[in-house]
């Protein structure tokens, strides 16, 4: 693990674009002085980690198109983004450099802008050839292809169109996705697979859930379902598999209900012993003061206690409601016969007495 | 058909080359190189349908980079 980032130099044409490096990472990159994005495969990376100087001409990835690609993406990129701004600098700063085919006796932004130029017509024809893919709905078709072939070239080319179209593919809702009608066939692969790849839950932030929705979504493309569906298959799935072992979220809340109310019962039932004072107030706790007296008199904490407390208790729990907490019960306990303790017990109880008067009449 | 499509993609490949143009545009030949790669392994791998299917493409695909080809190729 790197602690800090190295920074490496690459020039092209001499002009020099800035990468600095952390953990085979590319944290920053800057070019023409503005900060730009490149991706760059984990394999170039070590090639420009390894190489003897941190100052590398772009020669040295001559023939690497992944890499030439990039590099020519990004300044693709900063010249568009020059001219949009009208950054003159950066505009004068191209026009010097080599990287832009330049017709030196016209205007060098008329120069780039011609629409018979080689920029225009190459920008014209990928954005032709790219909906004219898309119109032909060739995702299905690519994927085909790349059963039948092994072409590392092609390849590459198909993985990216393919993960363009697992980006685009619509969220999954519960709401509007659980109920949906699907192809009883995509149901029946999208159950088969994830019952072979022993999925449970899926969650967004883990790499193999993503890995196996992603697998998920590539043999489904491949059996001649869409995207969109494929996916939409895969959780709904996942759902129903988790409400027939666990119940939907309204059948657990409802049992958390019943079982809340069962441990009420129980507790009651427990109560209804009379032994403690907590007892009692559960018991009493619907009740009027003579029905309250009556159980208080039976109640064994009750029946131990000397004269004065029960006294006191009497007043407080049955015509004071004073509910019996933890601290009202620690107050009594502390308290003894004589009168010191008996007074410390009035004083700290008449405390809990106001506060709950204030705390009713709030 | 099948021949003649292999044949002209061949040949567009090869002058699809990014080493013509400027590093501003390397990228976009490239893609272009990568689509024609693409369509010239489905015209050689695919059958029946799937074949003609290849081939409509293919063709479509040589008409919209005639211009990008002769310019690439008359010195732009």
């Amino acid at each position: 693990m790197d602690l800090f980032s190295k920074r490496y130099t690459i020039l092209v044409n001499d002009e020099p674009v800035e990468l600095s490096i952390k953990n085979n990472k590319i944290r920053n990159a800057y070019f023409m002085n503005n900060r730009m994005s490149i991706e760059l495969s984990e394999d170039i990376i070590k090639q420009i980690q390894t190489y003897p100087s941190t100052v590398i001409n772009a020669d040295k990835f001559d023939g690497n198109a992944e890499f030439t690609k990039s590099i020519s993406k990004m300044m693709s990129q900063q010249l568009d983004l020059a001219i949009l701004r009208n950054d003159k600098t950066t505009l004068s700063r191209f026009a010097r450099s080599g990287l832009v085919e330049n017709d030196k006796t016209a205007d060098f932004l008329q120069s780039i802008n011609n629409p018979t130029g080689v920029r225009k017509l190459l920008i014209n024809t990928v954005d032709r050839t790219n909906s004219m893919f898309k119109i032909l709905k060739l995702d299905r078709f690519l994927d085909k292809l790349k059963e039948k072939i092994a072409d590392t070239k092609a390849d590459a080319f198909l993985q990216t169109f393919q993960q363009d179209q697992f980006n685009k593919a619509v969220g999954y809702d519960s709401k509007l996705h659980l109920h949906q009608e699907l192809d009883t066939e995509l149901v029946t692969l999208a159950s088969n697979f994830i019952k072979n790849h022993n999925i449970e839950v899926f969650d967004a932030e883990k790499v193999e859930d993503k890995q196996s929705e992603e697998l998920f979504m590539q043999t489904a493309l491949r059996n001649g379902f869409l995207v969109d569906d494929a996916k939409i298959a895969f959780h709904q799935t996942l759902e129903k598999n988790q409400i027939s072992k666990y119940g939907t979220i309204e059948d657990n809340l409802s049992l958390i209900e019943k079982l809340k109310s069962n441990i009420e019962f129980l507790e009651k039932q427990d109560a209804m012993k009379n032994k403690t004072l907590k007892d009692f107030s559960k018991v009493s706790e619907d009740m009027t003061p003579v029905e309250k007296i009556d159980i208080l008199v039976k109640n064994e904490e009750y029946l131990s206690m000397n004269e004065a407390q029960k006294l006191r208790l009497e007043n407080d729990v049955i015509y004071d409601d004073v509910p019996i907490t933890d601290e009202y019960l620690s107050n009594i306990d502390t308290s003894s016969a004589d009168m010191g303790g008996y007074q410390e017990f009035n004083y700290n109880n008449d405390r809990l007495k106001s506060q709950h008067q204030v705390n009713t009449q709030q | 058909m099948k021949e003649q499509t292999i044949e002209a993609l061949g040949k567009a490949i090869e002058a699809l080359d990014h080493n013509k143009v400027s590093w501003v545009n390397k990228h976009l030949v490239i893609d272009l190189n990568e689509k024609a790669t693409v369509l010239l392994k489905s015209v050689e791998h695919f059958e029946d349908d799937e074949l003609q299917k290849a081939i409509n493409v293919s063709q479509e695909f040589l008409r919209d980079i005639e211009n990008v080809i002769s310019k690439l190729n008359g010195g732009l």
